[in-house]
């Protein structure tokens, strides 16, 4: 059955509402942080609504905090986030063709509009922007409320909610364990970035299980 | 934090998203670069699995989350239901820490 892209963007949305939900919660953990050191609300807001990542922003606010230098700043935000170059690639031929479409589709990608684009035989641009959207709301307005009800509210750590998103991860993974060989790069990649991680800044680790499984390719 | 350093990383995280939807334009990927990223897809979901669940602030350690996302995975397993699955997850690791 041929389905609607309305209705696509309707799908893409109710996937995603589990996830909002953590997703606003680590934006009030955001804003209750950025509101700590010190970060107008305003800016935490807009930085939320504009950068859209939960690990830049995160690993902004700690150099930051630390006094680090801007360029410290940007270098990490490139290393945590050089996956959205591989993740855009790969949708790139389900995008709008206007080029300001495509950019604005393209500002949706997330790790989990993402992963919900792919589930189906080929990328979704209406799951990617129904998900992405929601995304966007949840960590904007989380923000809102952390940097101004501050530590009156809870995190999300209490009601295991924050279990959500590596547990989605692992479903997703186990749709794609369809051969010996998916099972034994999977296992490789897992203990690769553990063992890279005391060694190597944060982002690094996914950034080599990546570069070493495009190097390896599908034999 | 000022409002260079905002609008700093907004940008670069802009660029890192839209650089390949522009350049590549809507011819897609060649075939054999998109097969690749097709079979580098379990390793990267993988490896995001292990660090949430397997390290701490640079450091080997086993997360709280872990025993709550392995339940998730035995019911997703048995039902394939991600909301059942989901739901799983947040609530075993709800329990583990009161323990």
């Amino acid at each position: 059955m041929e389905v609607t892209p309305r209705e696509s963007v309707a799908t893409g949305v109710r996937l995603a509402l589990p996830f909002a939900a953590a997703d606003f919660l680590d934006g009030v953990a955001f804003g209750v942080i950025a509101a700590g050191i010190g970060v107008g609300a305003l800016r935490a807001i807009v930085m939320s609504a504009t950068a859209f990542s939960g690990s830049a922003q995160f690993a902004s606010l700690t150099v930051v905090r630390d006094e680090g230098s801007l360029a410290a700043v940007l270098a990490a935000v490139v290393a945590l986030n050089a996956r959205y170059l591989v993740f855009g690639a790969s949708v790139a031929s389900a995008l709008s063709r206007n080029p300001l479409r495509r950019a604005a589709e393209a500002q949706l990608l997330t790790d989990m509009s993402w992963a919900l684009s792919l589930r189906g035989d080929r990328v979704s641009r209406a799951i990617l922007v129904g998900a992405g959207a929601v995304s966007l709301a949840a960590w904007t307005g989380g923000t809102a409320a952390g940097v101004i009800f501050g530590g009156v509210l809870g995190g999300s750590r209490a009601i295991g909610l924050d279990a959500a998103l590596p547990a989605f991860f692992l479903c997703l993974l186990l749709d794609r364990l369809s051969s010996r060989r998916a099972v034994i790069v999977a296992v490789a990649g897992a203990g690769a970035a553990v063992a890279l991680t005391p060694a190597t800044p944060a982002g690094v680790p996914l950034l080599v299980v990546l570069a070493g499984a495009l190097a390896l390719g599908s034999r | 934090m000022s409002w260079l350093t905002v609008g700093a990383v907004a940008a670069v995280c802009f660029a890192l998203r839209v650089t390949a939807p522009i350049a590549l334009r809507e011819r897609g990927l060649p075939s054999g670069l998109e097969r690749r990223l097709d079979a580098a897809v379990p390793p990267l979901l993988a490896a995001l699995v292990a660090v949430q669940l397997f390290t701490d602030r640079g450091r080997a350690a086993v997360d709280s989350r872990a025993a709550g996302v392995a339940a998730a995975a035995v019911v997703y397993l048995a039902r394939r239901s991600l909301v059942l699955a989901l739901t799983t997850a947040a609530l075993v690791t709800a329990l583990v820490r009161l323990l």
